[in-house]
């Protein structure tokens, strides 16, 4: 079925189904499954992912030490958000969400055009009544009327160049719900909090769940059948910082954290949804604290740069400026999850973007050393998972 | 790196300085303590471990407003205990912009020194001090007219788990470690001098991470460079002995340099051959070019055969 999609995910070809499948911009069906997919804003990662996000489920990113990437991965998740004109939740803090949002990447020249240009015949199609019900083709009924064969909001994934930030008009003029925590919670609950519940998560999780119930964006509620759907993008920036109110790294029997992210979950399941949580992980001193937190999201993954650190001089890994790990694939309606067909990825920072590629050790350094073991190129060649892997060390080998 | 935070021509809204047994961190808070009384309008020092004394020596007395934390911190004297006086008490809360608000004179920019946060975290969770921190820097948008540069604060490494030191770092956007230092007497009084680790965030999000070494004159001005780490000897690879081909033979295969440069001269064969017909002709575009030379035995007739048609 994917392979016969057009550009936009407009197509002709209709699944033979009861419930007609929900046409949204901006997204696409997953090929896994009857999922729909957001992109993440970042082609490269949509890829390793599986397509996107899918819509319902928890993204969670575990951050790099210094938080930067992370952020810039929530940059490019709204700036997609504002391409596609999906409606905006970003809570967060340290920084003010309004901060974010008036740093987010410029989108590449050439789709502001198209976005213009769609922009108009949008408008001009709001003058024209609505189509009397066809009776001969009445097999294309269903199909929208304009084709937005170029229109950058149907389009999928698209590209931003990051030594630009998005114009402001278009950053205001997007729908969009921001959560700053020290102005939401009341004064008298910012210092210690006592009891059960952090109340920072008890009202992040009610704000959420007033967007969801007044956007319209809840599955269960049966809605007219003409009403336009789309899709909301939650992201929580920096979630389980100790400015949240996360006391002792995990440590401590502090259940706020997981019970939040549960009932979370359980918000999105029966919503038109997408979120993303950058999680400071490395601050968490319980391994077992942070499995939880992964076991509660549906895909994790977590970036390791190499800022700071002494991997940053190691010459295997001179083109990139990090690592990252896939820790977890959504498993949604399904039973398996999307498999990647490597595990071993790297991020760099180029001047204008972002990109995820594969790990390739450099061919052999013509300074090599002389023993193995003080090779660093050869110190990373780590035999791979799989029961058919060949580790280069063994005493059989000949 | 450090003398650079210190003189402010490198941006750090959170300085943190850890010491630890071996190295005592109030020589280095006492000299931003009088760097910022010169650059700041006013500078609040919440003092909790030691008198105030100790860190005004020669700074200007008049700029700086004193928050006493040492006298009575647990407040067991009746007179402490009316809240108008200014003295922090560690029966509640930090609430360091609290205290700020309460001074009378109000100046636009401020610079808040905090020794050390050790007091309030041996009674508050992590997260309490890490709220309170960043409510000092959001100043700007709470209260009218103050606005916090810089707050730098004392931590002792050896006193707190890792957790709450993880939690700080995070927070913090110049991170001091002081790993050894000792006393430099020289002839005008006591300097210091010792070696650190700073870690500095910049907001551009590059981050630098230099081992330094610090001195401190007597009048307390710092000075500080990157401590170059010594050169590990790289083992040598002892190149082996390249083969000489050319050694032990009974001919010789040598060249002389003569010899080697009329090797450069030879032409080789099918290497712009078309030169020796054509002498005089530019070599332009050589690979577009079609170069006829005729043998003897051929028949180069001008005449075109097609003429002869005729229908």
């Amino acid at each position: 079925m994917a392979a016969s999609m057009g550009k936009g995910g407009v197509t002709s070809f209709q699944k033979k189904s009861r419930t007609k499948t929900l046409q949204i911009p901006g997204t696409r069906p997953s090929s896994h499954g009857n999922q729909l997919l957001v992109s993440t804003g970042v082609p490269s990662l949509d890829h390793i992912i599986g397509g996107g996000i899918v819509v319902g489920t928890v993204l969670l990113v575990e951050e790099d030490s210094f938080g930067n990437y992370a952020r810039l991965l929530m940059k490019y998740f709204m700036a997609e958000g504002i391409m596609t004109r999906h409606p905006l939740l970003l809570s967060s803090a340290e920084l003010h969400p309004k901060q974010l949002l008036r740093d987010l990447p410029a989108p590449v020249s050439d789709d502001i055009g198209k976005a213009a240009l769609h922009q108009e015949n949008v408008s001009s199609e709001k003058n024209v009544e609505k189509e009397a019900t066809m009776k001969i083709a009445w097999r294309y009924q269903n199909l929208r009327t304009e084709q937005p064969e170029l229109g950058a909001f149907s389009q999928f994934g698209h590209y931003y160049d990051l030594s630009k930030t998005m114009s402001s008009e278009m950053t205001d003029t997007a729908p969009s719900r921001l959560f700053y925590l020290p102005d939401e919670l009341p004064l008298e609950e910012q210092g210690m909090w006592n009891g059960i519940r952090n109340p920072a998560y008890v009202k992040l999780l009610q704000s959420i769940q007033d967007v969801v119930r007044e956007g319209q964006f809840d599955l269960t509620v049966p809605q007219p059948k003409d009403m336009s759907r789309t899709v909301l993008r939650i992201g929580l920036h920096s979630l389980g910082s100790p400015l949240w109110g996360e006391q002792d790294g995990g440590t401590s029997h502090d259940t706020s954290l997981p019970h939040f992210l549960h009932a979370l979950r359980g918000v999105l399941r029966t919503s038109l949804a997408a979120c993303l949580i950058t999680i400071p992980t490395h601050l968490f001193q319980d391994m077992a604290f942070t499995r939880r937190l992964e076991k509660l999201c549906d895909s994790v993954i977590r970036l390791e740069s190499f800022a700071g650190s002494e991997k940053e001089q190691n010459p295997a890994y001179k083109d990139y400026h990090g690592l990252l790990y896939i820790k977890q694939l959504s498993q949604a309606n399904s039973l398996l999850s999307y498999m990647p067909d490597c595990n071993d990825f790297a991020f760099k920072l180029r001047r204008k973007k972002f990109a995820v590629e594969k790990l390739h050790l450099p061919p052999e350094l013509q300074d090599s050393q002389q023993r193995e073991q003080d090779d660093p190129v050869a110190a990373l060649k780590t035999p791979s998972t799989g029961c058919f892997s060949i580790s280069g060390k063994s005493k059989l080998d000949f | 790196m450090l003398q650079q935070v210190l003189e402010g021509t490198e941006a750090s809204s959170i300085v943190v300085i850890e010491d630890c047994v071996d190295h005592d961190g109030r020589p280095v808070f006492h000299c931003f303590c009088s760097q910022l009384a010169k650059r700041c309008e006013s500078v609040h020092l919440f003092h909790l471990e030691n008198p105030a004394g100790v860190f005004l020596e020669g700074a200007n007395i008049s700029k700086v407003h004193i928050h006493d934390g040492f006298s009575d911190p647990l407040q067991w004297e009746e007179q402490n205990r009316d809240p108008s006086a200014d003295k922090i008490d560690l029966v509640s809360a930090p609430d360091f912009l609290g205290h700020l608000k309460r001074t009378p004179v109000k100046t636009s920019l401020v610079a808040v020194v905090i020794d050390s946060l050790t007091p309030f975290l041996q009674n508050y969770p992590g997260y309490v001090i890490c709220r309170a921190l960043q409510r000092l820097l959001r100043a700007r948008l709470e209260s009218d007219g103050i606005e916090v540069s810089q707050v730098v604060a004392g931590f002792h490494g050896d006193l707190h788990d890792d957790s709450t030191a993880a939690a700080l770092r995070h927070m913090a956007t110049t991170w001091v470690q002081l790993q050894e230092g000792a006393e430099s007497p020289t002839q005008g009084g006591t300097g210091f001098h010792g070696n650190c680790e700073v870690l500095h965030r910049r907001k551009s999000g590059k981050v630098i991470r230099q081992a330094e070494v610090y001195h401190i004159s007597p009048q307390w001005s710092l000075t500080s460079r990157v401590q170059k780490t010594p050169v590990r000897p790289v083992a040598q690879v002892e190149q082996e002995a390249q083969v000489d081909p050319t050694a032990n033979l009974t001919f010789n295969l040598r060249l002389t340099d003569t010899e080697k440069e009329a090797r450069s001269r030879v032409v080789l064969p099918y290497m712009h051959h078309h030169r020796k017909k054509a002498p005089n002709k530019p070599a332009a575009n050589p690979g577009g070019q079609i170069f006829y030379q005729p043998d003897d035995v051929d028949d180069f007739d001008e005449e075109d055969p097609d003429d002869d048609l005729d229908f």
